[in-house]
């Protein structure tokens, strides 16, 4: 059995995640080489730290990948109450750090509850739509969905965490598709929306949200209009990618990466760097092999063998693909700053062992899935 | 699936969209660029490194004069400081903290003050900072903090910050209309090297705070010989008109603009054209300028030129890469003088003697009105070589130590040399004027010093001979046009000289003679019929007897500030007075009175043509220019200004006339039996002033007292002209001050001692005044 079992083994996949950590710890290496943060602290300390935490989260994704996913869906209503329990005790006991109470310390290291959240709502949600196996596409089911995803993106939104909340947003609407909502169900959403959004720029958005829009607005149209102070970022990382060329200046030869020019580049702007030392080249090679991977996610979920297990691989899907895209569409302009860090490339211990674990979870489904019958 | 496909083609298209967005922004040239985010323009910066000021240097070639000391000074980028509207108290809290280390007063405002009452804390905190125990109801009171308290000051405005607002001394350097973004401003000069270096290993924490490298200027010897600051003159800031006139516009239409811009604070400025000149200009805000003398004449040879570093810089504006030279800096270059300082000293010695005898001739002076004269302080001396204009010495006194200019320690000896607030003091600066240079910018009349310029014109253009005798009655009388009586006295005494020579009545200072000469005497009234009557030489050919010998214009010594002097001419008197030319005006004028002035410089100069058979040669303080490593740049060639026009025969019996007024007349310390010296010279009384009236019922002036001679008297090598102002009264003080002045300055020239066993005769000479006169500008 065991060999069989290995021969269902998604080894694409792993082959994607495997390009991607090495593109990421080269551009972490690079990016964390002579930068500092804004009052003077070198960075450089955190290269070890990420590949601890590399390991760390390899680990966690052959615990995954072993585990079988299956006994998780008896567990998620308690992970899911217990992820409500995280969130909000973080806004109590939590640490401020960069504008946001989002880190809950243990011992000297510090990790976001946030991460957990995503895994632990793609668990409830797949979970919940398999209960409701047979209704799938009903709007009370569809409705209970969507209840399940508010709590924990209200929580995360009062952190304030307007990225994860997105992601959480993602994750509901990727599973709750691939569980069966229905075209009218889409359409009511995308009415819904418009107001919604006119509420969010009211009443839940800061002004540092609202300027972030405005600039994002001037970025599109009008760029001599973006006040140097609010696009700073965004204006240094198209300089330091515009600078890329077709190869790239050279890992640890680009005068933005280096001279400290793009803010945050170990972290959200960190294809900012990949942009500047790898040319057009690196940057091509990493979405290609980012989108290979999504498309193995959703090979894997077309292959499950039960609804849990393809909710799950949607779920893992939604949000990776929500980070991907948003956060190259804020390095490239073509969506307002929004702080996510990309998957296997940015420093960050939590988000990465998160994500393998996610991984982990998809070579699960992979091995356990349906027989083919000849 | 086709929920499969549906998210598999959305993943499609996101990957095309990346893709292409990521082709546009790193493969299509313009898109790269749209923000104007050059890579150069980002990080590279431009440095100047600052020209180091070339230094002066004594005749001997070794001797410092003036020399440039490398400092640290601390400035700050306005453009790199924290935001004022962004980060207010961080920026706050940068400039107290710089503020606090080096030592700059802040103001705190309180607004309004009926906080004050219902904040009994404010008000106690305020009182430990300095602010007056008693607080006037007005809307606001500014409070001067003392520089260590800055930082508590802040303090307590973050506390208050309703009320309270802290001024920085900075903001107003760098809100000054010229000053761009950019550029650094020094906020503080000279700082120690310990701070510099504290500040830079903290520049994280002081963002927009530079130590940046400079030089001060210091004048060596000044403090020991003040009378080397007017020659030296000093530096100082640029003001905002010298930079608008000193960097010149890179095109017609930008130097219009300037122009009419600063016409309203500059007047109208002559601005260069230089269409090469786009980038850096040579003089930037803060940079320093020679004001006067030497400083300001040789400006252009001593600034020296900035050179222009570039380096690549991260965001911090932390360097990344050495600097890239772009232009060598290039040093200015030094001067070398004509000006041996143990001579300038001993002149200025030898000069601040006769002052204090002087004074205490004023003080002993049995006549009241004399006693009542204003006490004696002032007086010029200058020492040129007449065969090519070599200055050898200038004194001026009062004098004071330039280095006031340049020390930041002693501004208040500056402020006090400047504007005293004591009324008192400031009538008494104005009388001292220690600041001017006497013997290029003090215009005075040069009495009968003036006689044997016109001798030598009258027998030139034929008025007299060399043998013609003219009656000297003792005065002179005429009729004026107009028909007002006029008369000339010879001096006080009126005695009768019977008939003389030109020989004769230089060696008698006879007024009727060149007054005779001048004006003529056909129309004087108090002459018997056998008198020789001569027309005169008329005030057209008296000026232009003078001006062979560069009277009325200045001699274009290389000093700032010269003063041109005054030959005063029927057109100057018809535009300047209204009033018609009158022969008594001539007669004035031609013994040195009336509107003639001359500055010291200028009488030396002309001697010096009397001395050299006409030849007048600029006179010129450098000898030499050469660069840092001593190579001669230029030498200073003799320069003549012009030759006057006077046969040598003529020039022989004008030297012959004053070298009798030495031998045979009253100028007995020059003789060469009490001076070891072949002197000849010409003493002057020059009065000034109101009119008094002596005890005889005369009415009379005070007068100055100079005396100016050449030596030796057959091949002259040394021309001296000395005048003590003043004292012409004070027992005869041009032939018993001004005259062994010259003397001494000579012996101490040619390093003649006075013979050992000098006749009886010889005046008794005084002893340095002890202590020394008080400098205006010394402690």
């Amino acid at each position: 059995m065991e060999t069989r079992r290995w021969r269902e083994y998604n080894w694409p996949l792993l082959v994607c995640v495997l390009v991607l950590l090495t593109i990421g710890v080269l551009a972490v290496y690079s990016a964390t080489l002579t930068a500092v943060t804004f009052n003077g602290v070198p960075l450089s300390t955190l290269f070890p730290r990420q590949l601890v935490s590399i390991g760390a989260g390899l680990v966690a994704m052959v615990g995954a990948t072993l585990f079988d996913y299956s006994l998780l869906s008896s567990l998620a209503r308690p992970i899911y109450l217990g992820m409500l329990v995280l969130l909000a005790s973080v806004l109590v006991i939590g640490r401020i750090s960069e504008g946001a109470q989002s880190w809950i310390a243990i011992g000297q290291r510090t990790f976001q509850p946030a991460e957990i959240g995503k895994l632990a709502l793609i668990l409830a949600l797949a979970a919940y739509f398999q209960h409701f196996e047979r209704a799938r596409s009903s709007w009370p089911v569809q409705l209970g969905g969507l209840l399940i995803a508010v709590p924990p993106m209200l929580l995360v939104l009062v952190q304030p965490d307007l990225g994860t909340a997105i992601v959480l947003g993602c994750i509901w609407l990727v599973i709750a598709w691939g569980a069966g909502m229905t075209l009218g169900q889409l359409l009511a959403l995308a009415l819904l929306a418009g107001p919604l959004a006119l509420a969010g720029w009211r009443y839940v958005f800061d002004d540092e949200q609202r300027s972030r829009l405005t600039t994002f607005y001037y970025l599109l149209t009008d760029p001599s209009k973006v006040d140097f102070n609010d696009g700073y970022n965004v204006i240094q990382a198209l300089s330091a990618i515009g600078q890329g060329g077709w190869v790239g200046a050279g890992l640890t030869r680009g005068l933005f990466s280096q001279g400290n020019y793009v803010p945050v580049q170990h972290t959200d702007f960190i294809f900012a760097v990949i942009g500047e030392e790898m040319g057009f080249v690196g940057g091509v090679v990493l979405i290609t092999f980012q989108a290979l991977l999504l498309w193995q996610a959703l090979t894997i979920a077309g292959q499950a063998r039960d609804t849990f297990g393809r909710l799950i691989a949607f779920g893992v899907f939604g949000m990776l693909f929500c980070h991907l895209v948003v956060n190259l569409g804020m390095n490239l302009s073509l969506l307002p700053v929004t702080g996510l860090p990309l998957p296997f490339i940015s420093s960050g211990g939590s988000f990465m062992i998160t994500v393998l674990t996610a991984i982990g979870l998809l070579q699960s489904i992979a091995l356990r899935r349906r027989r083919l019958v000849f | 699936m086709p929920r499969l496909i549906a998210l598999r083609a959305l993943l499609l298209i996101v990957v095309a969209v990346l893709v292409g967005r990521l082709y546009q922004l790193q493969l299509v040239d313009s898109d790269s660029r749209r923000f104007g985010n050059d890579i150069d323009v980002t990080t590279r910066r431009s440095i100047t490194v600052p020209p180091r000021r070339g230094e002066i240097y004594a005749a001997d070639g070794w001797t410092l004069l003036a020399e440039s000391v490398p400092i640290y000074n601390l400035a700050v980028v306005p453009g790199r400081l924290p935001s004022r509207s962004g980060e207010p108290w961080r920026r706050a809290e940068v400039l107290a903290r710089i503020g606090q280390v080096v030592g700059l007063t802040s103001t705190l405002t309180i607004s309004p003050t009926a906080a004050l009452q219902e904040r009994p804390a404010l008000r106690t905190a305020l009182r430990n900072l300095g602010a007056p125990a008693q607080i006037t109801a007005s809307p606001a009171i500014s409070v001067t903090v003392p520089p260590a308290a800055t930082l508590r000051a802040l303090q307590l405005t973050r506390t208050h910050s309703d009320v309270l607002t802290l001024q920085s001394p900075i903001e107003a350097l760098i809100d000054r209309e010229i000053v761009r973004g950019y550029q650094s401003v020094v906020v503080k000069e000279d700082i120690s090297q310990s701070l510099a270096l504290a500040i830079s290993e903290n520049s994280t924490y002081l963002p927009g705070v530079q130590v940046v490298e400079g030089f001060r200027r210091r004048y060596p010897q000044s403090a020991a010989i003040p009378s080397l600051s007017h020659l030296l003159g000093y530096v100082g800031r640029i003001s905002e008109c010298e930079l608008v006139a000193e960097n010149p516009a890179s095109s017609w239409l930008t130097s219009l603009a300037d122009v009419i811009g600063h016409a309203g604070s500059c007047g109208l400025i002559p601005k260069q054209i230089d269409p090469a000149s786009i980038g850096l200009p040579p003089y930037q805000v803060d940079d320093r300028i020679g004001k006067d003398g030497l400083e300001a004449a040789y400006e252009a040879e001593l600034r020296g030129r900035m050179g222009i570093e570039t380096l690549l810089v991260d965001a911090l504006q932390r360097p990344v890469s050495a600097p890239e030279r772009i232009r060598p800096v290039e040093n200015g270059h030094n001067l070398v003088l004509t000006i041996d300082t143990a001579f300038q000293a001993e002149v200025e010695r030898i000069l601040r003697r006769w002052i204090a005898e002087g004074e205490r001739r004023r003080l002993a002076a049995t006549e009241d009105y004399k006693r009542n004269y204003d006490p004696i302080v002032a007086g010029a001396a200058v020492a040129i070589d007449p065969r090519d204009g070599r200055v050898l010495a200038m004194v001026s006194l009062p004098a004071y130590d330039n280095n006031v200019w340049v020390d930041p320690t002693r501004s208040a000896e500056l402020q006090a040399l400047l504007a005293p607030g004591d009324p008192a003091a400031l009538a008494e600066l104005l009388r001292l004027a220690p600041l001017t240079n006497r013997a290029i910018a003090g215009q005075y009349p040069p009495g009968s010093t003036l006689k044997q310029f016109v001798g030598a014109a009258a027998l030139q253009q034929g008025v007299i001979g060399v043998e013609t005798r003219l009656r000297d009655p003792g005065f002179l009388q005429l009729i004026e046009r107009n028909g007002a009586p006029f008369e000339l006295p010879n001096s006080v005494r009126n005695r009768d000289n019977g008939e003389l020579t030109v020989v004769d009545a230089l060696r008698l200072s006879s007024n009727v003679f060149f007054a005779s000469v001048a004006g003529g005497n056909d129309q004087a009234t108090n002459l018997d019929e056998r008198a020789l009557r001569v027309r005169g030489l008329d005030i057209d050919g008296l000026v232009e007897g003078l001006e062979w010998f560069h009277l009325g214009r200045p001699t274009g010594v290389d000093l700032a500030g010269e003063a041109p002097g005054l030959v005063p001419t029927q057109a100057w008197k018809a535009q300047t007075k209204r009033e018609v030319w009158t022969t008594g005006d001539t007669y004035n004028t031609a013994i040195g009175q009336g509107d003639m002035l001359v500055t010291p410089l200028q009488l030396a100069v002309a001697t010096g043509g009397v001395a050299t058979d006409g030849r007048i040669y600029r006179p010129h303080v450098v000898q030499a220019i050469v660069d840092g490593s001593g190579t001669l740049v230029r030498a200073v060639a003799p320069e003549l200004l012009g030759q006057a026009p006077v046969e040598p025969a003529y020039m022989q019996a004008i030297r012959q006339g004053m070298r009798d007024s030495v031998t045979n007349g009253l100028n007995v310390a020059a003789r060469e039996e009490c001076s070891g010296l072949r002197i000849a010279g010409k003493t002057g009384t020059a009065e000034f002033g109101p009119l008094l009236t002596n005890p005889q019922g005369r009415l009379v002036r005070q007068s100055h007292a100079w005396f100016v001679g050449f030596a030796p008297y057959e091949n002259p090598e040394i021309v001296v002209a000395v005048l003590i102002e003043g004292v012409g009264d004070l027992g005869d003080g041009s032939s018993t001050m001004a005259v062994p002045a010259v003397t001494q300055i000579m012996q101490a020239h040619f390093k003649v001692a006075p013979p050992a066993e000098a006749p009886r005769t010889c005046p008794a000479m005084p002893a340095d005044p002890e202590p020394a006169p008080p400098v205006v500008g010394q402690p």
